[in-house]
């Protein structure tokens, strides 16, 4: 197919005929394999050298995420990674610990996920001495005092009034609440489980989360890798847990096998084949924001190359291409696949002016119940597995980036060869294949509708 | 938690009107590289620059090792060279550029072309017959004709031909963005697959068909309520911007009423204007060697048509006379923006405002690359708005600070704040002012200058670790400057800004006549049936000239 349009292309430009047609040529990209080393306590650490720029990026990733908020404490790990973050460590209070840092033009950043943390430190590669030791002090001596508790935790109560504020982040954020709202993925923070978190819930909870058992570090940029291994172990080889309460969110927060299960239970009340309807804070916009889906399988699943390629199906060919493209119902409109430890969600969203919300929710779920069901064509399920594989190239589009992925895929638990053989196992799936996967994983008739927008605009009631 | 912006907006055309609007919404994606050798902590960056003879502005850096290779084209036309009548037509062009040409994404152009004569002079009657208030009846008529002829283009169609042609060779994305001063379309692909972009991109640009022109401008209205009318920030930036210039077209917004008339004709008339290859710059970063792809770029991109020289713009900005001051009803929690008349980018006092914006805010004052450092918002934890008004005052929740909305012509330095509960607007305006104050009386310390300096050029150094961000900061700082190495003297020059400089200019610009300040707050439940619409400018207090 691709040479048959490169042919056209070619063939058909205006200005002087080319003198050779452009070769259809195959993606030249060979996975790079990062070194792997255990500190004597057993943390893993991936490195790889990379002197394209004399900088260096060092992540710390904990096996621990928001759903291992305790109940009635939502936002208990948010708060905490930001009190870590910001409350100074060893000697240094929150000043001085930025003056430092910034005195070595250094950058720890901060990213609290559902099911892992991370902390990163980049830095000029002349400071990274320096800037590492800050880094160990931050994660194995955070002050954690008082008033930066109290600043995160605050910081937090007014970021939650201001979700409200965005149409999709509010419709995103209730379709995950309902969806798993008898897991801990539906946890969120509230202003009043906010308040009841102090200095004593924090201390406690890095105490027993933040430690040796949990992480995992990785390592790029301009170093040398038996070097940077030894101040690592210096820095973090002789971390022992704090506690034996130290454990992964997994086990804290355990679900049933039922809870597990692919598009899990129904909120109450809701019969199965129904939707669940429902609007969410009205706001008098000028476009309805929707998300509808449901829950979906682990993220060290087998089908999931299979699933990345029916999502493109779903994205590019069908909400891309006709949602938007065709009909100019929507700027934005696409499938989405959170991958999660216990099980994700899949999820379509798109945002239309008011009038028409229901137009557009039918038209997606009518693609919806096609992909599901298989019907699809052979060109659509080429064109995805090509763009899939091919895209492949950019999750190691940076060393730093390259090196969490093998992080990742491990944490994950995934096979050794998962990164290597990823696209050999999507230009492997045949339409057979995704059929059996799509027919296994979406569920058109088990789905979740959240709304944000303005009812008396809405128009029709989106029924299927 | 989950954070929509880290979903995918996928293989779209994406207007970032406002850098700072990307900051606070979903920034672009970005990136950087060199394989240059290393001179303290910037490193010196082998740029290969040429012109062809069509006049296109070609930079190359190479950067062996690294699996892909970034393609940026710049063009210099953005929303300040709109009128009053083509308000929108940038943004219009970059989304209709993805629409294929007289060879792609068509099954029979001449037969395509009849239908779309009909499609235009259908569509011209059914705009004026809703702008004039007819008929339901005759309006209806109109629009199913109209979907009729749109049938009957679509079965000549090759839905996405271009684009797709660009995924399956392992593009990232295949996108554009629409800003002040610059329209731009990037991808970064296999660097194998160079020569396809290449020869893609040049019959996109010089044959390109403007076509489904009604679907892509509903789909640009959709766009516009997204991140402009239903967004807070987008309707904070705008009251903003159309306050505090009263003359200069960077005032301008793609305002809906100029949208929904905007017709394929004006489109055209603005490609053959502006789009020209003597009008652009095209940027490439990653595994390519230069004498191997300049003769690949002179074969493909050698074809784009020269044409006359665009107009320009001679409007200045009259000085300010009197603090503006605008208050915002939206239902959302309140923001604050203050903003001061600057120069542009190339002017001599640019390093100092950037290094008094990095002190204050963290980051920098240079537009669209410095939108890329807006990524890294953890950049800011050691400026002083952060660590006093955040973290010791706990006045505010976020701050953000930067140029705005280009950089070709003067501009603004932009601060947006909001305030953190129990604190209130006014309380947080007056300890930002008191901020900006104490750094017009008191000198800054040569070590807090240093830091300031030492965190800015980093924070340019990670842009430049991604192959995107490198054909970013060069091809743009070429768009709009002329010359990629006004990036490097940029840098050069951060490093002779002295205390007293930042003094200067904190006096020189920071002063209430050349102030705007926009507060944006929920309307106060008695006046509420009698306020405007969500998002409109309900009052204007001025307490100085406008």
């Amino acid at each position: 197919m691709i040479r048959g349009i490169l042919l056209l292309l070619l063939t058909m430009f205006a200005a002087p005929p080319l003198p050779e047609p452009i070769e259809d040529k195959p993606v030249r990209f060979e996975v790079p394999k990062p070194r792997r080393a255990v500190l004597p306590n057993g943390v893993v650490v991936h490195m790889m050298e990379d002197r394209t720029l004399p900088t260096i990026e060092i992540s710390a990733i904990f096996d621990v995420g928001t759903a291992a908020d305790p109940d009635g404490l939502g936002g208990l790990v948010e708060v905490t990674a930001e009190a870590v973050r910001s409350g100074g460590a060893g000697e240094r209070d929150g000043d001085s610990f930025e003056a430092a840092l910034a005195d070595l033009a250094a950058l720890i950043e901060l990213d609290a996920g559902v099911d892992i943390t991370r902390f990163s430190v980049w830095s000029p590669a002349q400071s990274m001495g320096g800037a590492l030791a800050l880094f160990a002090d931050l994660l194995r001596r955070p002050r954690l005092a008082g008033a930066s508790v109290r600043t995160a935790r605050e910081r937090r109560a007014e970021a939650l009034r201001r979700e409200n504020d965005d149409p999709a982040t509010l419709a995103f954020r209730e379709f995950t609440r309902e969806l798993f709202h008898d897991h801990p993925y539906g946890n969120w923070p509230t202003e009043a489980g906010l308040k009841k978190i102090g200095r004593g819930q924090v201390r406690e909870f890095h105490g027993a989360h933040y430690g040796p058992a949990s992480l995992t570090l990785t390592a790029a940029g301009d170093f040398d890798a038996d070097e940077l291994l030894d101040r690592l172990k210096s820095l973090f080889g002789d971390w022992e847990p704090d506690s034996p309460a130290e454990t992964a969110v997994s086990d804290s927060k355990a679900v049933t096998g039922e809870d597990r299960r692919e598009g899990g239970a129904p909120p109450d009340g809701a019969n199965v084949t129904d939707w669940v309807e429902r609007t969410v804070v009205p706001r008098a916009l000028s476009q309805s924001t929707f998300v509808f889906g449901h829950r979906g399988p682990s993220w060290d699943h087998p089908d999931l190359p299979a699933l990345d390629v029916l999502l493109e199906i779903l994205s590019y060919y069908r909400y891309f291409l006709d949602v938007r493209d065709n009909r100019g119902l929507a700027y934005a409109a696409f499938g989405y696949f959170d991958e999660r430890r216990q099980g994700g969600f899949f999820a379509s969203f798109a945002g239309t002016r008011a009038e028409s919300t229901g137009e557009t929710i039918a038209l997606m779920r009518r693609h919806l119940n096609e992909v599901a069901a298989g019907k699809f064509t052979d060109e659509e399920a080429q064109g995805a597995r090509r763009f899939v594989s091919a895209s492949f190239v950019h999750r190691f589009g940076t060393s730093a980036r390259a090196v969490r992925e093998f992080a990742t895929a491990e944490i994950r638990g995934l096979p050794p060869d998962w990164l290597t053989g990823y696209t050999r196992r999507v230009e492997a799936l045949r339409p057979d294949d995704l059929r059996r996967v799509a027919r296994e994983h979406l569920h058109p008739d088990n789905l979740l509708l959240v709304i944000v927008g303005d009812p008396e605009l809405i128009d029709p009631a989106p029924r299927p | 938690m989950l954070s929509p912006l880290k979903f995918r907006f996928v293989h779209r055309p994406v207007i970032v009107t406002f850098l700072l609007l990307a900051a606070w919404g979903a920034a672009p994606a970005a990136t950087a590289g060199s394989n240059a050798s290393s001179s303290g902590t910037w490193p010196r960056l082998q740029v290969h620059s040429t012109m062809l003879d069509n006049g296109l502005e070609v930079l190359v850096l190479e950067r062996p090792g690294s699996p892909t290779v970034a393609c940026y084209l710049h063009f210099r036309v953005g929303t300040a060279d709109e009128g009053p009548a083509t308000l929108g037509l940038s943004h219009m062009l970059e989304h209709l550029l993805f629409k294929g040409s007289r060879h792609l994404n068509t099954r029979d152009y001449h037969k395509e072309a009849d239908i779309m004569e009909e499609i235009d002079r259908v569509g011209v009657a059914l705009d004026r017959a809703r702008g004039e208030g007819a008929e339901e009846e005759k309006i209806r008529a109109l629009q199913a004709e109209l979907e009729e002829l749109k049938k009957s283009q679509h079965q000549l169609l090759i839905k996405d031909e271009f684009e797709s042609l660009l995924l399956r060779a392992g593009a990232d994305t295949v996108n554009g963005t629409t800003w002040a001063d610059a329209t731009n379309y990037f991808s970064t692909l296999p660097a194998n697959q160079l020569e396809l972009w290449l020869a893609a991109m040049a019959d996109q640009m010089g044959h390109a068909v403007l076509r489904e022109f009604y679907q892509e401008r509903d789909v640009v209205m959709e766009e516009r309520r997204l991140r402009l009318e239903d967004d807070p920030q987008g309707v904070l930036i705008e009251a903003l911007t159309s306050t505090a210039f009263i003359a200069h077209p960077y005032r301008n917004s793609d305002w809906m009423s100029v949208l929904k008339r905007l017709t394929r004709e004006d489109a055209q008339r603005h490609y053959e204007t502006y789009y020209g290859a003597n009008n652009a710059v095209l940027a490439l970063v990653g595994d390519v060697r230069f004498e191997e792809v300049l003769p690949l770029i002179k074969k493909y991109m050698g074809r784009l048509p020269k044409r006359p020289a665009p107009p320009e713009i001679h409007i200045e900005e009259p000085a300010q006379r009197g603090e503006r001051r605008v208050q915002v009803y939206f239902d959302a929690e309140p923001a604050l923006a203050i903003a001061y008349h600057v120069p542009g980018l190339t002017h001599e006092d640019e390093p100092a405002l950037a290094l008094l914006s990095a002190l204050l805010g963290g980051h920098g004052t240079a537009g669209l690359f410095e939108s890329a450092a807006l990524e890294y918002p953890e950049a800011t934890r050691w400026s002083r708005l952060y660590r006093r008004l955040i973290e010791k005052q706990g006045l505010a929740q976020e701050i953000l600070m930067g140029g705005h909305p280009g950089d070709r012509y003067a501009r603004l330095l932009v601060l947006l704040v909001q305030p953190r509960a129990p604190h209130d607007l006014a309380d947080l305006e007056r300890g930002v002012l008191d901020q900006l104050d104490e750094l017009k009386r008191r000198r800054v310390s040569p070590e807090e200058l240093d830091r300031a300096r030492r965190n800015l050029i980093a924070l340019y150094l990670r842009i430049l670790e991604r192959n995107m961000g490198a054909a970013w900061m060069i091809g743009y700082t070429q768009g709009v400057s002329n010359d990629w190495r006004t990036l490097e003297r940029y840098i050069d020059a951060l490093g002779t800004v002295e205390p007293t400089d930042v003094q200067r200019v904190a006096r020189t610009y920071l002063r209430e006549h050349n102030r705007t300040v926009v507060w944006r707050s929920a309307a106060p439940d008695r006046d509420e049936d009698e306020l405007l619409g969500g998002g409109e400018t309900a009052a204007l207090q001025g307490k100085g000239s406008r």
